[in-house]
């Protein structure tokens, strides 16, 4: 039953994601974007990061998502609609691109075994008290690193906004 | 183990070179803001200082080795023979920037604030013990260098430039991670240690999934090192980004890089030697092939240096492979090809600044006729780059070449030695090019050199390091195995 609604969301999720790179209205593509980033939420639902799932629809579907469709309303997406979409070597990316995908899931996932078992970890998780209190521990101990070392990323995507973003001088002409 | 404050203090102090980097980053944050119309080369002074601070800081470290903030980061010689490196680097950058900046009218706050943000990302880089303090270290270093290759606002290059930089990286990230979560559900870990221990407990480690992890690993890293064929943007960055950044790609990235690949591929998968050197073979030889022939048809130095720079990868591979069979002397040869790569591959990058004025940039070979009658000095200089460069002996080119083609004839790889000695041949050719066009032709009208004292002290630097690394190799050979040492 789990695997079945897997396959579904995964399916959806992967449709969605090829429509958002091939359809030629830029606001369609943000809404299968949207789709494509709800499906990955049910996912984390499934694999019983309840967490996870909640910050998924909160902060992708909700915040970012907006602020893109945003930035699309300032852009007048007819003037793309015309161009030619694809790169005229496109078709032979799509055939090796097959074949490689088709490669991995024929002879590559039918020998493979993750080692990470969900039903132990989710029996684990239980025992310690339920996933959000167990991801703010770690977040606080083992990865305590990686989590104050993403706020430089934030500070360094936050000075290049502001510098790429300000209003060139008058002087600056473009070349 | 039981987290607790004292312990996170020691921590933090094992780290102390990058809390220096990232308080300098705050001080002239700060500052500029506090300074908004006044002159910003006082900061680019203060980020100097904070380099050299942080690399003394460095320096203290007592020899302990030991893994910090539960195994996200490792202290160890390794680490500290690059974090060296890249203090050097970033050093011979920001000197070489501080008069070129104002020439260009990029002097501000963040320039110096970004290019010390680079480098922290890459200190990660080379210190990180799982790969996911790996990642979020590419990623810092990634949105920095997007940035100052775009620094030229005005200029349509330098846009373009910065675009194919940042969805490259992008796009190179996306299958860094893939290979990361690959891996990671192979063998329960992401710390290499731990990947390690595991894999050698298996039995039957050649597993088809971890094989598909650690090949979208080496494609990811692939294109910060810039090997074929991940190397598409690196001609258009070096052509479009302010020199001084371009000098500071064209080694930054690639030495965090090759620092991760070494890590990785000596440390967590060793157990697959078999598989990846002969991945590594293949990629060494047509990155070698590659960037030379088109290096051959290059009218622009700068993008010339990008091919061969990418020639250079080609033969550094060539002693990754040969570390399958002799970890100690492959790996010894590529990490000392790699620090003096540092001063001969920045140099003419200094000479490029040296030529360039308000107006114009004098980035062609035609560019620079008869500069042995303009300046003689600077000429003289360049030569000593190319020649070392090119490899021919009394350089230190020609010794970091010299042990990798010994590594891989000792490993018994003749075909590879072969098709490297060949492809020196072939960039000779394109080297001497340049030193003809100085020493022959007739000097052109208009040649005139702009040197300031910042960059004739990184140019002096530069030139007294490749003479006294090819008079005297052994100093700089011994701290090279010294460092790795305890990594094998």
């Amino acid at each position: 039953m789990v695997k079945l609604i897997f396959i579904i969301l995964a399916g959806i999720g992967v449709i969605a994601a090829l429509m958002v790179v091939s359809l030629k209205n830029v606001v369609h593509s943000a809404f299968c974007l949207i789709i494509t980033l709800f499906c990955v939420g049910c996912i984390f639902v499934l694999l019983h990061a309840e967490f996870l799932a909640a910050t998924q629809i909160l902060i992708y579907v909700g915040a970012i998502m907006v602020l893109v469709i945003f930035a699309l309303m300032l852009i007048d997406s007819r003037e793309t609609a015309n161009d030619r979409r694809f790169h005229h070597q496109s078709q032979w990316v799509i055939i090796v691109g097959v074949i490689l995908a088709l490669e991995i899931v024929i002879f590559i996932i039918p020998k493979s075994k993750f080692i990470v078992n969900p039903e132990k970890m989710i029996a684990q998780t239980a025992e310690a008290g339920g996933n959000t209190q167990l991801l703010a521990r770690y977040l606080f101990t083992d990865y305590l690193f990686a989590f104050e070392f993403a706020s430089l990323i934030i500070l360094v995507a936050v000075v290049a906004a502001v510098f790429l973003g300000k209003r060139l001088s008058p002087t600056g002409k473009r070349e | 183990m039981q987290y607790n404050f004292v312990v996170l203090l020691g921590d933090i102090k094992q780290i102390s070179a990058e809390m220096v980097i990232i308080l300098t980053i705050v001080v002239i944050m700060l500052m500029d803001i506090l300074a908004p119309r006044g002159d910003k080369t006082l900061l680019a002074y203060i980020s100097l200082g904070g380099t050299l601070l942080a690399a003394l800081v460095c320096c203290t470290w007592n020899g302990v080795e030991q893994s910090i903030f539960s195994g996200a980061l490792v202290v160890d010689r390794f680490a500290f023979f690059f974090k060296l490196m890249l203090f050097t680097i970033t050093a011979l950058t920001q000197l070489m920037s501080i008069n070129y900046v104002k020439l260009r009218n990029i002097n501000r706050g963040e320039f110096h604030a970004l290019v010390l943000f680079a480098t922290l990302g890459m200190l990660i880089m080379v210190s990180g013990a799982d790969l996911l303090s790996i990642y979020l270290g590419l990623e810092l270093n990634a949105i920095a260098c997007c940035v100052l290759v775009a620094f030229l606002r005005q200029n349509v290059k330098s846009n373009e430039a910065a675009l194919k930089y940042f969805v490259l990286s992008l796009f190179s990230s996306g299958i860094l991670l893939y290979g990361i979560s690959l891996v990671y559900g192979v063998t329960g870990e992401i710390n290499i240690y731990k990947i390690a221990r595991y894999l050698s407990g298996q039995q039957n480690v050649s597993h088809p999934m971890l094989h598909l992890g650690l090949v979208l690993l080496v494609v990811g890293f692939g294109f910060k090192v810039a090997y074929v064929p991940f190397h598409m943007w690196v001609p258009d960055v070096y052509e479009g980004a302010p020199i001084s950044v371009a000098a500071f790609l064209s080694l930054g990235p690639k030495a965090a890089g090759f620092a991760v690949l070494v890590r990785i591929v000596m440390v967590a998968v060793f157990t697959l030697k078999v598989e990846w050197s002969i991945l590594f073979s293949l990629l060494a030889v047509v990155t070698m092939t590659l960037g030379n022939l088109t290096a051959l048809c290059q009218e622009n130095i700068r993008r010339l240096l990008a091919y061969s720079g990418i020639a250079h990868v080609g033969y550094m591979l060539m002693g990754l492979v040969a570390a399958a069979n002799y970890p100690q002397l492959g790996i010894t040869s590529v990490i000392f090809y790699l620090l003096c790569y540092v001063f001969f591959n920045i140099g003419p990058f200094g000479i490029i600044i040296l030529l360039c004025n308000k107006h114009k940039i004098c980035e062609f070979i035609g560019d620079f006729d008869g500069l042995s009658v303009r300046s003689p000095l600077s000429a003289f200089v360049m030569t000593i780059f190319l020649l070392s460069l090119a490899g021919i002996p009394p350089m230190v080119g020609f010794v970091a070449k010299f042990l990798i083609f010994m590594a891989a004839m000792k490993a018994e790889l003749y075909w590879l030695v072969a098709i490297g000695i060949i492809n020196s041949a072939i960039a000779m050719f394109y080297y001497l090019r340049i030193v003809v066009a100085m020493y022959v032709r007739a000097p052109k009208p208009g040649l005139k050199i702009n040197a300031s004292p910042s960059l004739t002290i990184a140019l002096a630097i530069m030139v007294g390091f490749t003479l006294l690394m090819g008079i005297y190799p052994a100093l700089f050979i011994g701290f090279a195995r010294y460092s790795i040492a305890t990594l094998l």
